[in-house]
């Protein structure tokens, strides 16, 4: 596991999937991760049947990093080495 | 939700099943020419405490590419993080971007948008797909 730390830039929520931009102190390219993703296609299909509690924790996050965003806070996201997937989101240092 | 169109796949630029990701980047740099626009393209390879990086710098319909070195620091229009293998199944023409993007396999960095430019021209198939979310 790999931790991102820096300002959240943008935040796109849609129907299936939850994405959010992560740009780290001194660069200029902020880094995309999916809070979460639920198409399918030919040759993924994602279980959409997810838990009540990941349901709320997807809307947490949200909240987390909408605050931070607006707050001008670091946030922390947790992902694999090779992976963009969110793991955990922290907000503040 | 399913979707009816296939995710893009890149053209074949590795034929081994031995060729390693560093083997197709002047191939990935030749099959870049024609492309109009410029920008920078990083690939790195994730591999275990050591990564490795390549720079595909493109202009004018002309492309080359670099290990990034000395001039890691220059910044890239968008950089690509995988793992050798995930690397290698791409640039075989095995596995999409996309599909290993939301395989949780693939991380990007920078101009989205200019990734899916290249993708778009280095697709082996002008019908699929290079959205994730269209």
């Amino acid at each position: 596991m790999t931790d991102t730390v820096g300002q959240c830039t943008r935040i796109e929520v849609l129907q299936h999937s939850g994405k959010v931009w992560v740009q780290p102190a001194g660069t200029t390219s902020p880094e995309l991760f999916l809070l979460w993703f639920f198409i399918g296609t030919r040759d993924i299909v994602t279980n959409e049947d997810i838990s009540a509690f990941d349901r709320v924790r997807h809307s947490m996050w949200v909240a987390m990093l909408q605050r931070a965003m607006d707050s001008g806070q670091p946030v922390t996201i947790t992902h694999d080495d090779a992976g963009a997937f969110c793991r955990a989101v922290k907000v503040g240092t | 939700m399913l979707r009816d169109r296939p995710l893009a796949r890149l053209r074949p630029l590795i034929h081994s099943k031995a060729a390693s990701p560093q083997d197709a980047m002047a191939t990935l740099a030749r099959a870049m020419h024609g492309l109009p626009g410029k920008g920078r393209l990083r690939i790195t390879s994730l591999g275990g405490k050591h990564s490795t990086s390549w720079t595909v710098n493109h202009l004018n319909r002309k492309a080359s590419v670099e290990r990034a070195g000395a001039r890691k620091s220059t910044a890239a229009t968008c950089e690509v993080l995988a793992s050798d293998e995930t690397l290698r199944a791409i640039l075989a023409g095995e596995l999409s971007p996309l599909e290993a993007f939301v395989q949780d396999r693939l991380r990007i960095r920078g101009d989205v948008e200019y990734a899916r430019v290249v993708l778009r021209h280095l697709a082996s198939s002008s019908d699929a797909s290079t959205e994730v979310c269209d």
